[in-house]
């Protein structure tokens, strides 16, 4: 039987892949976290290049449930943002960079940018 | 794709804000009053033209007049938001102080308050007062108030940003 943990799991791989074909605010980094309390909602935090913004935007929030296109059990939680807004949101000590701190890499374009922002957010 | 459109719509409206933030630096040859009209007319264009891509995504149809901000009340109501995660951003970014403030702004472009209107001030043409063509945007001082000109160069860059960063959501989320 299917659990709520693979059906999510294969959502974010899924997601994931689409997110990384694109040519344009191409993805850097994608760290998957889960706050305590949120059952099985999904939260991933994704870097892309030149995501729209002044540098001092807080990272773009937004939920989703789901979809013909993508299954999964709960809401997704998607928080988006430039190297920029994440290095600011990490300075500015934001909520989500520290629900985040207990995340997990699940993708990484293996650039130094993107390790300094694994470093930054996931601390050491 | 709906946001493959409404992107060209942001595009043009990022580089109408490119360019008034060029003439806010007034290069050469500008004089001292020239930039401040043709900045307001940009940041109009933008704000216009962002607000438009936002009703391609929406998938709502417009006029093609120089009055979105019409639209604006219908962007921050659930029924008429296609995009339901796009709602809590449109409330933040539309308040009714910003709504208030693009009004104003939008009222500058010719004809905004009706083609008869002769005696309006506005970003483009001369205006009459008691039937004489009288005064000119350039120089004038609604627009050479650098604080009112930052305020517009602000507005624009926020409702521009604000729709780019929707845009680029929906297009992850089709995308998938």
């Amino acid at each position: 039987m299917t659990t709520v943990q693979e059906i999510n799991d294969r959502a974010v791989e899924q997601l994931v892949a689409a997110h990384r074909q694109r040519t344009t605010e191409t993805l850097r980094l994608v760290i998957r976290f889960d706050p305590a309390g949120t059952g099985p909602d999904i939260h991933l935090l994704e870097v892309l290049d030149e995501f729209p913004g002044d540098d001092t935007d807080e990272l773009l929030h937004a939920e989703f449930e789901p979809s013909a296109n993508l299954l999964f059990l709960g809401r997704l939680h998607l928080y988006l943002g430039s190297p920029a807004q994440a290095l600011g949101a990490v300075v500015r000590g934001d909520a989500v960079i520290a629900a985040a701190r207990s995340g997990q890499v699940v993708y990484s374009d293996q650039s130094d940018l993107a390790e300094q922002l694994r470093t930054a957010v996931l601390g050491g | 794709m709906a946001s493959t459109a409404a992107r060209r719509w942001l595009e043009q409206a990022g580089s109408d804000l490119r360019v008034a933030r060029a003439l806010w630096r007034r290069p050469e040859p500008l004089l001292e009053g020239d930039a401040g009209c043709h900045l307001a007319a940009l940041c109009s264009q933008a704000i216009e033209k962002s607000i438009k891509g936002y009703l391609v995504l929406n998938r709502t149809e417009f006029a093609m007049g120089h009055r979105p901000d019409r639209y604006l009340l219908l962007l921050c109501q659930p029924r008429t938001v296609r995009h339901a995660a796009h709602l809590p951003h449109l409330s933040r970014l539309f308040t009714l102080e910003r709504r208030q403030a693009i009004r104003e702004l939008l009222e500058l472009t010719p004809g905004a308050l009706g083609v008869r209107r002769l005696d309006l001030p506005n970003t483009e043409y001369p205006w009459q007062v008691q039937g004489e063509w009288a005064l000119i945007p350039a120089g004038h001082p609604i627009f050479a108030d650098p604080a009112r000109c930052e305020q517009w160069l602000k507005l624009a860059r926020q409702v521009v940003d604000g729709l780019a960063r929707l845009v680029s959501l929906s297009e992850l989320t089709e995308q998938t």
